[in-house]
């Protein structure tokens, strides 16, 4: 009784069977490889054998794919490469300006890369703390920024989720500060606006409307208002402006220049303006500022810009 | 909360204010209401009697 082969079922005789029957076993096992092995028959010189379909032994000579890869030369500025197996190619050199690169492989904190002339990238260094970006000869360059010159700080607007504006760690590099702030809304109607200096919540403010007042002046305060009452329900007339000199000295009390405007929801007639003059009694250098409602609740909306001034 | 932007690095966090910070900010804006409505009441009261609009009291302020 012929059984099969584990792999192609070819028939395969057993070793009890009669011999007279083994010629017509051996013929059934040839028919069996023959019809297994009729697809690997033929193809021409150069094809490759083929999957014609996911059956076993289903197969189709076909001629290579014309484009397949059968090398990798490394180019200029490239290593590696090669003609068989995986291949790697690396970058050997920093890649040219002229192929998109900027052929700078280190580069130190704060340079800036621009164009020194046609197709050419070139490296500034950082300037020294105060210094503006100017052009020389047709060329980038680090200055001294120019007296009254204003360098902007920081600018954004008023996160809604916030009370308090903390612009913290200003540089002393300037002789004077200048904070804007415009478009601003309290969530709460009839709030205030309110500022202090290095997060300093002692009272040790005073706010004059008078100028020129000569007698003792008293630091009842513990922040200086800079608007007060608002109107919550109009923004685009409210603005504030805040001076402060010498801010960076450490010998000497500040004052605030305040000057601010708002106007009320329903008139451009009606609203309120402020001038006014905020003291601090103390002497250290002012590094930061900070702005936030009277009554606790958050801003609605509004932007802001800190400046310094050379 | 406190928006806090470090001018130096640009870096924007925020931090939950302090309880009593709000606490005292709040009481503050009721004590300026009430210093704000008595100084208006005040105010009227003697306009009224001066006999005089607050109109006539700025010209007599100018």
């Amino acid at each position: 009784m012929a059984t099969t082969t584990s792999n192609f079922s070819w028939p395969i005789p057993q070793s009890t069977d009669l011999v007279k029957d083994g010629a017509t076993a051996i013929a059934s096992l040839g028919s069996g490889i023959d019809t297994s092995m009729a697809e690997l028959k033929g193809g021409t010189t150069g094809q490759v054998l083929s999957k014609t379909s996911n059956t076993d032994m289903d197969f189709t000579w076909v001629a290579p794919t014309t484009g397949d890869i059968t090398g990798v030369t490394a180019g200029t500025g490239l290593s590696g490469g090669g003609t068989s197996g995986d291949v790697t190619v690396s970058l050997a050199t920093p890649v040219a300006a002229t192929n998109g690169g900027t052929g700078s492989a280190t580069y130190t904190t704060g340079d800036i890369l621009y164009s020194s002339a046609t197709n050419t990238l070139a490296k500034l260094g950082i300037g020294s703390a105060g210094q503006v970006l100017t052009v020389a000869s047709g060329l980038p360059a680090w200055a001294a920024a120019s007296a009254n010159s204003m360098t902007s700080l920081a600018s954004g607007t008023l996160s809604t989720s916030s009370s308090t504006l903390n612009l913290t760690s200003i540089s002393g590099t300037y002789n004077k500060l200048v904070f804007y702030m415009w478009n601003f809304v309290t969530a709460t109607d009839g709030d205030s606006v309110k500022c202090q200096l290095n997060s300093d919540s002692a009272t040790r403010y005073r706010r004059s409307t008078t100028y020129g007042s000569s007698g003792p002046q008293t630091f009842t305060a513990d922040h200086v208002v800079l608007v007060d009452n608002m109107d919550n329900s109009n923004a685009n007339r409210n603005f504030i402006k805040l001076e402060i000199d010498n801010y960076a000295q450490t010998n000497c009390g500040k004052f605030i220049d305040i000057k601010s405007i708002y106007c009320d929801s329903t008139t451009t007639t009606s609203g309120s303006t402020t001038v006014a003059l905020g003291m601090y009694n103390q002497t250290g250098a002012i590094t930061a500022l900070n702005i936030f409602t009277g009554g606790g609740g958050n801003w609605s909306s509004g932007s802001y810009a800190l400046y310094g001034v050379k | 909360m406190k928006q806090n932007i470090n001018v130096e690095t640009g870096e924007e966090t925020f931090e939950p204010i302090d309880a009593d910070v709000l606490a005292q900010r709040k009481a503050q804006k009721l004590a300026d209401d009430k210093a704000k409505a008595e100084l208006a009441s005040a105010k009227a009261a003697l306009l009224d009697r001066l006999g005089i609009t607050e109109a006539e009291a700025q010209l007599l302020l100018s």
